[in-house]
């Protein structure tokens, strides 16, 4: 059971800073998911947690103790790689009981510990092949055994997922949070896979460029994005992202058109000034007649994603997309008008990028 | 009749496996004929049966030869295998400067086993060598004379062996840890192995092709160990340090037993094919492994 605690964490490669400045807290019994772009630091962070990585400046703490010069087996983790890092010539089962077995633990405790484990994973009858007899879906669960098998309160993965097929990933990607719940302990979850982190997340720390960019649950992130930067990471189809100029705190005027924004929540002081209008495709519908509230657009093109249609149009030489039912979006005429839901809406300061 | 390019390159091989076919297999069935005559200076056909072989066995200097064949091989192979690794695992553990010590440990291979004779003959001769220069630092009583006692000259063949080609080892193993996932000695810190139990049962494991091509390498050199052994010791003092391909050789074309060596070189290749048989039991277990 442990509660992290990371202060000001600074870590660089010479002249290139890759974690600047990093404090982030995570609840004991959280499934913490560290989302961001390739190269944005998050195997570093991850790294610095485990002790595989010396840090610059900052603390590391579990549970109030400072844990940030200590040896990674000496921090009471588990952890699972993204290459599986199996030791190759070793059975599943001595992998697993390695850890034990170096420790002077007892042949029946090891067959105990790993047992347990393998029964948890459904992977008791693999235990006497050696890794290059496993599939990958098999030897990810090994590898997440043999991070079990020693008693850890904290369990590391660094984009444990990434080497599996779309299928396999979906039922890794369940299990693991069934493994979770049923272990109650702290999991941190490295991916720069969005679907993996909503699914899985109980809250998304996103990452660009060594800084965290916001943490807070799967759906605040969606609906309430902290900067452009996560709502253009985060949400597939992408947000659409219109430059125009807030007339009054309740309008923006888009080109020659004006959406009227009336019950935005606003997190800053309402203001007036340019303005980054950002709307999520399935908040934007098409009206069949030019309404109050509509904005006049022209059709750009169509793409048929089976569930449903992503629908391109553009506003005053702007592009955005509007997710519709195939049904809605067939035979669409070329001028259309189109509708915002309050909801779906995000304005941006154009310069930080920060949310209004 | 259209040549296809298949039909080309048979063609342009043909030479290629006549010279093998005729030269390697011809020579050696040759041999192995010979080996059944009572030949002297030149090649007779007439049945001997086992009587060169008997012969032989009974020859002292035979058995003084056919013993150094392990006896250097089996040092020679071993100090390689061990200061190979070593070296290795130090250059592994990130020493500074380690192209440096890369291309010194690796230089003695770019020479012969002749020039390395000749060189450790100097070096290890009395009255030019290390003994001399040690004494001309004031240390009067230092002795190092290994090349003229007849237990201890084998020895010598050892040493400029090993100085010979630890660095091919070190290479090979070396290319070997480097490519270890880093994540696997990740995965061993986290579970808290420390780092000669990693080596040894995680990373050694995984270098076993590697030894096994070092061991085909260097047994290859144990059996041709004639040049070394002509320029370091010239097999003496006596025949002390004589090996089998030298006395084979000498009965070929000084001694004028052309059926004598031919026995002789029978009973070396058996040795070798029995060896190598073994060696591949060792890879296909590796593999198995
Ligand atoms: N040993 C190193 N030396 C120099 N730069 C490094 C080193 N390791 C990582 N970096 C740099 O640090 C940055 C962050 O690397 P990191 O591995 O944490 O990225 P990541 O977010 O995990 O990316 P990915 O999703 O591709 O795994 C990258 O720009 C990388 O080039
Ligand atoms: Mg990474």
């Amino acid at each position: 059971m442990t509660r992290v605690r990371i202060e000001n964490l600074v870590r660089s490669y010479g002249a290139h800073a890759v974690l600047k400045d990093i404090s982030l807290d995570i609840a004991d019994g959280e499934f913490l998911v560290l989302l961001g772009p390739s190269g944005c630091g998050k195997s570093t962070l991850l790294s610095a947690i485990a002790g595989l990585d010396q840090v610059q400046a900052g603390r590391i703490l579990f549970d109030d103790r400072d844990v940030t010069r200590l040896e990674p087996s000496a921090r009471e983790i588990g952890m699972v790689f993204q290459s599986y890092a199996l030791y190759p010539t070793m059975t599943a089962r001595a992998n697993m009981a390695f850890a034990l077995r170096v420790v002077g633990a007892s042949r029946a405790e090891q067959e105990e510990r790993v047992r347990w484990a393998a029964d948890l994973l459904q992977i008791g009858h693999l235990l006497d092949r050696k890794p290059g007899q496993l599939s990958g879906g098999q030897r990810q669960r090994v590898a997440i055994g043999r991070s079990l098998v020693r008693k850890a309160r904290l369990f590391l993965f660094d984009e444990p997922l990434s080497n599996l097929d779309a299928k396999l990933r979906t039922e890794m990607r369940n299990e693991i949070k069934a493994l979770h719940e049923r272990l109650g302990v702290t999991f941190v979850f490295v991916t720069h896979d969005q679907i993996e982190a909503m699914t899985l997340a109980t809250r998304i720390a996103v990452m660009d460029a060594g800084v965290i960019q916001q943490v807070d649950t799967p759906d605040e992130i969606y609906r309430r994005p902290a900067t452009r930067f996560v709502a253009d990471f985060v949400g597939a189809p992408a947000m659409s992202f219109l430059e125009g100029e807030l007339v009054a705190p309740d309008r923006v005027r888009i080109g020659e058109n004006t959406v009227a924004v009336p019950d935005y929540a606003w997190r800053s002081a309402p203001r007036t000034g340019s303005v980054v209008f950002g709307v999520r495709p399935e908040r934007v519908s098409v009206a069949p007649v030019p309404g109050t509230a509509t904005v006049a657009a022209r059709l750009r093109g169509i793409e048929p994603h089976g569930a449903d249609t992503l629908v391109w149009a553009e506003l005053s030489g702007q592009r955005l997309s509007a997710r519709l039912t195939p049904e809605a979006a067939a035979g669409l005429p070329q001028s259309l008008h189109l509708d915002f839901e309050i909801e779906g809406v995000s304005l941006f300061d154009p310069d930080s990028g920060a949310r209004l | 009749m259209a040549i296809t390019p298949q039909a080309t390159a048979r063609f342009v091989l043909v030479p290629t496996i006549l010279l093998t076919v005729v030269g390697y297999y011809g020579s050696i069935l040759w041999t192995i004929g010979l080996s059944f005559t009572p030949s002297r200076i030149l090649p007779v056909s007439r049945w001997a049966g086992l009587d060169m072989y008997e012969r032989l066995l009974s020859t002292e200097r035979w058995q003084v030869a056919y013993t150094n064949l392990f006896v250097f091989g089996g040092l020679y192979i071993g100090f390689c295998l061990a200061a190979g690794l070593l070296l290795a695992i130090a250059l592994d553990q990130g020493v500074k400067g380690r192209s440096v010590y890369q291309t010194i440990f690796l230089y003695p291979i770019a020479l012969s086993f002749i020039v390395t004779g000749l060189a450790w003959r100097w070096l290890l001769n009395p009255t030019t060598g290390l003994q001399d220069y040690v004494r001309s630092l004031g240390f009067e009583s230092f002795s190092l004379d290994l090349l003229s006692s007849p237990e201890r000259a084998i020895f010598t063949l050892v040493i400029a062996g090993v100085w010979h080609s630890a660095g091919l080892v070190m290479v090979i193993l070396f290319a070997g840890l480097q490519s270890v996932d880093q994540e696997i000695w990740r995965a061993g810190r986290v579970d808290g192995i420390p780092r000669h139990r990693m080596y040894r049962h995680v990373v050694l494991p995984m270098l076993w092709p590697m030894v096994v091509t070092c061991l085909v390498l260097l047994g290859m050199n144990v059996v041709r160990s004639y040049d070394l052994v002509v320029a370091l010791t010239g097999g003496g003092p006596g025949f002390s340090t004589d090996v089998p391909a030298k006395f084979i050789v000498d009965h070929y074309f000084e001694r004028q037993s052309v059926g004598l060596a031919s026995a002789a070189a029978t009973l070396l290749l058996l040795t070798v094919v029995v060896l190598f048989a073994l060696v591949g039991l060792l890879r296909r277990r590796g593999e198995a492994a």
